[in-house]
């Protein structure tokens, strides 16, 4: 079982192999490659023409670290509605844009050695609107070698101070959405804090449980159980321990993948190391206890 | 050189400060800020004279022996009753008692909150906050001298009471004690709370910055947070501290998370102090 986390909450040491030379250094045994909007990933990798290549050298320098990619993200969102235009494009001219995107992220998780790469469900479609999104990019993940991760989503209720439905935020959604999506190809990545957040009706314990097996991806970080904090594990209020015997109980088999992404870019660069070791040790700690 | 130190709460408490001192010395500490003696429930008021200098003698001697230097002492909080002239006067005993234990330890600094005359909901005017505080460091002076203590008064964060949590009162107060043993203790997150500037804070105290209660929030709750997990303009706080040249303490008050497990509170710890070690380089560079 590897321990991982996200780069991109260490954008600001520069480029993102100095990212992962912090996260050896830090005692992390893997890496999430994150591909947004944006990141390093995009510009480094993602938007350039030989971007194979590029995740090639990438992969290079990452195994001469010895540090594995075990996960990765694609760009988001996978795509969306007239009521929320992106970059000033249509909705077919966006869906379009993010489709080819999320197209090449898988092919460079699959370069990087990833076993998946989460995929967000697009919030406002139905289970299965979803799988129809989400299936389109089957082809490509089988042949990279990758399996894709589907993310539990969320939205705000507007004027409240709650979170609301959104794709895969209850658990019998997120199921439904899961029972559309061929096992071979398509796995869960239950994001702990997401499940949490009040309003959604449901918890990280009700999720895994019910994903059962489908659930082979994790993106772990606290929050005060409302809003969508991304801090470091037990400076929020989930229950962690919970969270740990629900994995123990269904046999999870994936990895310790940390997204407290709120955490690490509050620090001064001169402080990144100690930070970064830090939330090792978190992520190391709930490994161990796993692993009891 | 510029010195680290953190609250005693986060390392030890009375049964184990042995053990916690040795502990945050190899963390790379130089100063503790000392809390037994901050509430009035303490057992360390329960005690004879003798058994009171005894214990902080040993508490201090410790201190030493672990390279560690007791740089500042928490007063009692909360007083006893800053409303009627009798609660006052019961205060006034307890902070003796504070700045006694302060000399037992070693100890040059007492923090002391402000005297609240309309209690803490209430709104005092600046004249009433002004008669009390400089009444309140009056009647300390001659103990402190006694006990070569700097008595420092803290901000504090009662949006109510804006008198007592502005450091232009604070400053109104000292200058009109004006003595040397008479400074500020700039608590980083009550002022945050004000929603104050920190480097005009520091600043406008300049000399009479005396010690410091750095820690982080968010959402001006008053959360202790470990520096940078919070909103606080840090950069402004380190310019304002190089502008005074400031030459004391970086003294966190904030602890491990509560619900950090126990196996990686160690951790946690050191994370803490490099955070602090960190501040100090900056203000020293």
């Amino acid at each position: 079982m590897f321990i991982s986390t996200e780069i991109n909450s260490l954008a600001a040491l520069g480029d993102n192999k100095k990212v992962l030379k912090i996260l050896k250094e830090a005692g992390f045994t893997a890496y999430d490659y994150s591909m947004f909007y944006d990141s390093h990933a995009e510009k480094e990798v993602l938007d350039a023409d030989d971007y194979i290549e590029r995740a090639k050298a990438f992969r290079a320098y990452a195994d001469g670290l010895g540090l594995p990619c075990n996960q990765a993200h694609a760009p988001f969102p996978s795509a969306t509605s007239d009521a929320f235009p992106r970059f000033g494009m249509t909705t077919e001219e966006y869906n379009a844009f993010a489709h080819k995107k999320i197209e090449r992220a898988i092919e460079v998780a699959g370069v990087l050695g990833a076993k998946v790469i989460v995929v967000h469900p697009w919030n406002y479609y139905t289970p299965e609107e979803n799988a129809a999104l989400l299936l389109s990019f089957e082809a490509t993940a089988k042949k990279a070698g990758v399996k894709i991760g589907v993310e539990n989503m969320w939205n705000w209720n507007a004027g409240e101070p709650t979170a609301c439905a959104a794709a895969c935020s209850h658990h019998d959604d997120f199921k439904k959405h899961m029972d559309l999506l061929p096992e071979d190809t398509f796995v869960a990545c239950l994001d702990i804090g997401h499940a949490e957040m009040a309003g959604l009706n449901t918890s990280a314990v009700q999720m895994i449980e019910t994903l059962g097996d489908r659930l082979q991806s994790l993106h772990i970080h606290d929050n005060d159980q409302l809003r969508d904090q991304h801090v470091l594990p037990y400076l929020g209020k989930i229950d962690f321990s919970a969270m740990l015997a629900a994995l123990k109980k269904i046999g999870y088999q994936g990895d310790i993948t940390m997204e407290a992404d709120r955490f690490l870019p509050k620090f001064p660069v001169g402080l990144l190391g100690e930070a970064t070791r830090f939330l090792a040790s978190v992520a190391n700690y709930l490994k161990c206890e796993l692993e009891k | 050189m510029i010195r680290t130190g953190i609250q005693s709460y986060a390392y030890f408490r009375l049964d184990d400060y042995e053990v916690g001192m040795r502990k945050m010395k190899a963390h790379g500490y130089d100063c503790i800020d000392y809390q037994e003696l901050m509430y009035a429930d303490s057992p360390l008021f329960r005690l004879s004279d003798e058994a009171f200098e005894a214990y902080l003698t040993k508490v201090g001697a410790c201190a030493q022996e672990n390279g560690l230097q007791i740089w500042q002492l928490h007063a009692i909080w909360p007083t006893v009753d800053d409303t009627t002239d009798e609660g006052r006067k019961a205060t006034i005993g307890y902070y003796k008692k504070d700045i006694l234990g302060a000399k037992y330890l070693g100890c040059q600094r007492v923090v002391l909150h402000p005297c609240l005359p309309k209690g803490w909901g209430g709104d005092a005017t600046e004249e009433e906050f002004f008669d009390a505080n400089v009444a309140m460091l009056t009647a300390l002076l001659p103990a402190a001298k006694e006990a070569g203590v700097t008595l420092c008064l803290e901000n504090m964060p009662f949006k109510k009471g804006r008198a007592f949590s502005n450091i232009e009162s604070l400053k109104a107060v000292i200058q009109a004690v004006n003595d040397e043993c008479v400074k500020a203790c700039l608590d980083t997150g009550h002022l945050y709370v004000m929603g104050d500037d920190i480097r005009e804070a520091i600043v406008l105290l300049g000399n009479d910055l005396g010690a410091l209660h750095v820690h982080d929030d968010l959402a001006r709750q008053d959360r202790h947070l470990i520096p940078f997990q919070g909103a606080i303009d840090w950069n402004g706080f380190i310019d304002g501290l190089k502008t005074i040249r400031f030459t004391g303490c970086i003294s966190l008050e904030t602890v491990v998370a509560e619900r950090m497990p126990e196996e990686l509170k160690e951790s946690f710890q050191l994370a803490l102090s490099s955070v602090a070690k960190w501040l100090a380089k900056q203000v020293e560079n």
